[in-house]
């Protein structure tokens, strides 16, 4: 009997043995077709629309859902009470999301007009009681500088211009707009010690990728004490999250100051339509002399809310063009050489997700690593934003850049849209970037227009 | 004598000639007749269906212009009616310039400038009865749901479509003018937007494949148009009907106060035929259409069949669209289907035989 017991252990033992010492190799690196930028979550278009695809796989019933929040984010929202799409106001910066987010893509950099994407981040110095921002007396956290009828803007936001010339070793040079802000006719006056940071709306695709790359992923990345000496740190940001209750990994927002979709969404419908919603059910003038004292509060309902959730989560990211162009392969070893690709990170794999197979486990493409990194003086706004300090920005992810200029006619870069092109945007690097900017500069014309060729087959 | 011979000898090897060539049919076009075909199409597009349907778009809102500057001098109901039907004809131009929207219209917010609903009569309320301005200046500082085709329709007909023209204030009557002319403005700014003389978006997508700045081969500026066409098809099937269909709710609807909303899908879906086959008033040029009976008839033929489906499709709605999703509820979904079936085609089929076909 025990020796029965004996071999059949033993056969066992040899089994698993065998399954163990069999590993198999790595899937061979040009065995991943270079287009599938979202992996499984990728759509192959190259229109104007190219951002605004639905992840391949949906049910009927999700794929309904992510239909009605497209429809919601591209719904005007009137001022309270209206039978319909009630709530916009008293004060606000626009009237739906894609007055902002154009074709789920950046925007313009402007404010207060009617197609404009910026706004005004404000707040005092300090920390508040989750290590956030701490809102200024009047104006909270940003300025909303449009509002219904009856009411006053909290102030005017203007942006002006000058040139700045920036030569090439190789004597070509680059003229790049270098911004000033104006924060006018505010309606009680700002305290002197505000701080300010413009922000221009993002791109929405891609997200529930981003939003599935394990936590212990991304902080593997992370170098805070630059153990390695090679002048980059990179260091997530931890934030509040109001839903929770309790500190997440931020992952989205300009300064990663948010860590979830959820809430991403739902501040956006609060503090930039001014939005009431389960999640921020007071008006971002409470406590405000604008408060417009209707009871009617949350004014967008949660399946609303979460529909549109669901919308930016499960959209899809477009394919890279011209992979196979030797300019752009050039380019791409390029970028890697000189350092882009130290914080671009051009892969990283996304969480098991048995509920969408689009999102889950896929070797994705987004050219980001999530965290943060001080980007210089030339672009710091001086506003700390839980840890992320005034001279440090999130890596933006760099898939579908090649595509703005259909999505949004004229493109715009970086967190302000201050750059005009993807070289310009290149050059206003600075802080732990200077090095990597220093070796672009250092390139032969060709070897530059070989990086940008990449970039734009993004 | 001679000259008969010669006749005779000549004609029949003239006609044999002619039958050779017409038998001996060489059905594959050469790659130089194809691209030739293939800029053809972007120029006709532009030059027979674009620019042709934005001329008329301005002119349709001058027309307008000018019939409410007499009924603010005098107003008769006989005014007001031709009023409100030149803002069906505006809207019909209107409508099916939506199956193009690509370029300047997308990419400077002329479609949520003129055409943002629903309207916001809290606010367009307060408005009237503020002492604020109402000129162009003034209303083009307000939210886009306060300018536009919608407000102009729910001053014109009122809430309950029933209104006179005794019933006008002389604040509505200014509000009217400032919208109208605002409206005059941006057509007249779209229509700018394409022609040489302008913005010239027309080259942008002429040059594809030749310089455009947006367009680097002519297929994507081909791919784009046949996505434009998609789209709207996508939008009155899955969203401009769909929505109201299945909430049964008669208040989202696009043109609730003039009951034009059968209209405004049956345009829509017009606009895009008339892209595809490249035909507009008297004039048609080389379209999509005959791209693709290039090399497949058969799906040509069934663009074209789904096409009149749809359009018969939405003609069997008889009811205004507000009272149809109470009481036509069959043919709503008729139409639905046969919308379906049609941007399916669009997007998939159409798109693969660009992609196969269109090599530059």
């Amino acid at each position: 009997m025990s020796k029965k017991l004996l071999v059949v252990g033993l056969l066992g033992v040899i089994t698993i043995l065998g399954i163990w010492c069999t590993k198999p190799g790595l899937f061979p690196e040009d065995g991943y077709d270079p287009r599938l930028s979202g992996g499984m979550a990728t759509i192959f278009d190259l229109s104007s629309q190219s951002f605004s695809h639905p992840i391949p796989g949906l049910s009927a019933w999700d794929s309904h859902v992510h239909e009605k929040g497209d429809q919601i984010f591209e719904q005007n929202f009137v001022a309270a009470p209206a039978p319909l799409f009630s709530g916009l106001g008293p004060i606000f910066n626009n009237v739906s999301c894609i007055s902002c987010h154009h074709n789920d893509g950046k925007g313009t950099p402007s404010f207060g007009a009617v197609n404009s994407s910026m706004l005004m981040r404000v707040s005092l110095p300090g920390e508040d009681e989750h290590g956030g921002p701490v809102p200024v007396p009047g104006f909270g956290l940003q300025i909303q500088d449009r509002s219904v009828l009856g009411y006053v803007p909290e102030a005017r936001v203007s942006v002006s211009y000058h040139d700045s010339v920036v030569s090439y070793p190789d004597g070509n040079t680059v003229v790049l707009q270098v911004p000033v802000y104006t924060v006018s006719n505010p309606y009680i006056p700002l305290p002197a010690s505000t701080l300010f940071s413009p922000r221009m709306a993002p791109p929405v695709f891609g997200l529930g990728l981003l939003l599935r790359v394990p936590e212990s992923e991304i902080l593997s990345h992370a170098d805070p004490d630059d153990a390695d000496h090679d002048g980059i740190r990179g260091h997530p940001n931890y934030v509040y999250d109001p839903v929770l209750g309790k500190q997440v990994l931020g992952r989205f927002g300009l300064k990663a100051n948010v860590g979830t979709l959820l809430v991403q969404v739902a501040s956006a419908f609060q503090q930039d339509m001014g939005i009431t919603n389960p999640v921020f059910p007071q008006e971002n003038s409470a406590g405000q002399p604008q408060v417009d004292g209707l009871d009617d509060d949350p004014e967008l309902p949660d399946s609303l809310l979460n529909a549109v959730k669901f919308y930016v989560e499960t959209l899809a990211v477009p394919a890279r063009r011209n992979v196979t162009d030797p300019q752009v392969k050039a380019g791409e070893q390029l970028f890697s050489q000189i350092g882009c690709a130290s914080c671009h990170l051009p892969t990283l794999y996304t969480d098991v997700d048995v509920n969408f197979p689009a999102l889950s486990n896929q070797r994705i493409h987004p050219y980001t690593d999530l965290l943060l990194h001080d980007m210089g003086p030339a672009l710091a706004d001086g506003r700390p934003d839980y840890q992320a300090s005034g001279s440090e920005w999130r890596t933006a992810p760099l898939w579908g850049i090649g595509l703005f200029p259909k999505t949004n006619g004229t493109a715009y870069y970086l967190h302000d849209g201050r750059a005009r092109s993807i070289e310009e945007a290149i050059l206003w690097h600075g802080g732990e970037a200077r090095k990597a900017k220093q070796n672009f500069m250092q390139l032969t014309a060709s070897q530059r227009q070989a990086v940008l060729a990449f970039l734009q087959s993004l | 004598m001679k000259r008969q011979i010669s006749q005779a000898v000549l004609l029949p090897i003239i006609m044999a000639c002619m039958a050779f060539s017409s038998c001996s049919k060489s059905d594959q076009p050469t790659p130089a007749d194809q691209q030739t075909i293939e800029q053809q199409t972007l120029d006709d597009f532009v030059q027979v269906v674009a620019i042709p349907q934005y001329a008329a778009l301005q002119a349709q809102a001058d027309t307008l212009q000018q019939i409410i500057q007499l009924f603010v001098q005098q107003p008769s109901d006989a005014l007001l009616l031709q009023a409100r039907n030149q803002w069906r004809q505006l809207r019909q131009v209107w409508e099916q310039c939506e199956g193009f929207l690509l370029g300047p219209v997308e990419d400077d917010e002329y479609d949520p400038r003129m055409d943002t609903w629903p309207v916001d009569y809290v606010q367009m309320d307060s408005l009237l009865a503020s002492n604020q301005p109402l000129n162009i200046q003034t209303i083009q500082q307000l939210d886009l749901s306060l300018r536009g085709f919608h407000p102009v329709e729910y001053l014109l007909w009122g809430k309950d479509g029933n209104k006179s023209a005794a019933d006008f204030t002389n604040r509505e009557k200014e509000y009217l003018q400032a919208l109208v002319a605002d409206i005059v403005q941006n057509t007249t700014q779209l229509y700018q937007s394409w022609i040489p003389e302008g913005g010239n978006f027309a080259a942008t997508i002429q040059l594809a494949g030749k310089g455009s700045s947006r367009y680097l081969t002519r297929l994507e500026a081909l791919q784009a148009i046949a996505g434009a066409m998609a789209d709207i098809c996508d939008e009155v099937g899955n969203s401009k009907i769909a929505e109201p269909y299945t909430s049964r709710d008669s208040l989202i609807t696009e043109s609730p106060f003039s009951h034009n909303s059968m209209q405004d899908f049956v345009n829509n879906i017009i606009g895009a035929r008339q892209v595809y086959l490249c035909a507009y008033g008297a004039k048609d040029g080389k379209g999509l259409s005959d791209l693709v009976a290039l090399h497949n008839v058969a799906l040509d033929n069934r663009i074209r069949q789904q096409f009149a489906a749809a359009i018969q499709a939405l003609q069997q709605v008889t009811l205004p669209f507000e009272q149809a999703i109470y009481m036509q509820r069959t043919q709503l979904s008729q139409a639905m289907q046969a919308l379906a079936d049609l941007e399916a085609t669009l997007s998939g089929p159409l798109q693969d035989y660009l992609q196969q076909y269109v090599k530059d």
